[in-house]
């Protein structure tokens, strides 16, 4: 019931405010059709000269130049460059070897047989 | 003094009634303005994308500019967007004009019933007519439904009339959206300027800051 009542308060500010909304927005609409034949007198103008109201502003070149040069743009703190991390080409029969050679130097460390090692 | 509140049981009926509208005529509008708090939200969340690349990368770093850059790219996307609805009022007005010029005739309303106005295609009632009023509490209320004036018929002559007032509804609604949508992004950008950029101390302690600076630096 609280809330019914809230939205009914609302409703009587909604009711206050909605003709100084409206005035506002008549106001935007005005000024928004001069701004428009503006803008379309400059874009008429920027067409025949090869450009576009549409092209990048300054901010956006500095801004793709950016992204273009850094793989994560999202966190500003990430390198530029991927660090380098160890290969994971390793040889299976030189893994063996290796393994082979730690053990019969742990064997020879410790003085044990190959049974008695389980 | 007792006997001027009293009320009779049509008149409490009645009161009660119009309570009870006024209480829900409130809540509608309450239901309007939350829909349209909605809709103007969703609409300036479409600035984030115009301007998320240069905040994210760091290209802009305080607010003024970041202003000046939002509200640039603003003017752009309402131009985009207000071409379309604009370009039908043109057209419209257009259409009215020349079907005019060729009729020689400027003196109608293009909104009206009679002759070449856009109502010839609409079902009206004569609701001027004051014999189906009544008197309540001071306020004049309909009484019975009036006899209906116009059924819709077509009207060659309105021809211009029913282009120009469609294309002028249609086109003028859709630039007051558009305008609304214009709005809500220039609120967002307020918005944004204050909290992109703002510097917060809350939960902030000095002193625990600088033991931790002091901890790491040994």
């Amino acid at each position: 019931m609280s809330s019914f009542f809230k939205k009914f308060g609302k409703g009587v500010l909604y009711l206050f405010v909605l003709p100084f909304m409206l005035l506002i927005l008549s106001i935007w609409a005005v000024v928004g059709i001069g701004i428009f034949f503006f803008l379309g007198i400059k874009w008429f103008a920027l067409f025949f000269t090869g450009r576009s109201l549409f092209d990048d502003l300054p901010e956006d070149i500095k801004a793709k130049e950016i992204i273009k040069t850094t793989n994560n743009f999202d966190n500003p703190f990430a390198s530029a460059s991927p660090i380098a991390q160890p290969s994971i080409n390793y040889d299976n029969s030189q893994y063996q070897q290796d393994n082979q050679t730690a053990e019969n130097t742990y064997d020879q460390n410790n003085d044990v047989g190959g049974d008695e090692n389980v | 003094m007792y006997n001027l509140i009293s009320l009779s049981e049509s008149d409490k009926r009645f009161i009660f009634a119009l309570a009870l509208v006024i209480l829900l005529l409130f809540v509608i509008v309450w239901y309007i303005g939350f829909i349209i708090t909605r809709v103007m939200k969703s609409q300036g969340k479409k600035l984030d994308d115009a301007v998320h690349d240069v905040v994210v990368t760091r290209v802009i770093t305080d607010p003024k500019s970041f202003k000046k850059y939002a509200r640039k790219k603003n003017w752009r996307m309402f131009f985009k967007q207000a071409a379309v609805p604009l370009l039908i009022c043109l057209i419209a007005s257009l259409t009215l004009v020349i079907g005019n010029s060729i009729m020689k005739d400027f003196s109608y309303n293009p909104f009206s019933s009679v002759d070449k106005g856009f109502a010839s295609l609409l079902f009206l009632w004569d609701f001027d007519n004051p014999d189906y009023y009544t008197t309540v509490f001071g306020m004049k209320v309909l009484s019975s439904w009036p006899p209906l004036t116009n059924t819709p018929h077509f009207v060659v002559n309105a021809i211009p009339s029913y282009i120009f007032v469609p294309g002028i509804l249609v086109g003028g609604v859709w630039y007051l959206i558009v305008c609304q949508a214009f709005i809500a992004r220039r609120l967002r950008i307020r918005a944004l300027s204050k909290s992109i950029f703002e510097k917060s101390l809350d939960n902030y302690n000095q002193s625990q800051a600088f033991n931790y600076f002091n901890n790491n630096q040994q």
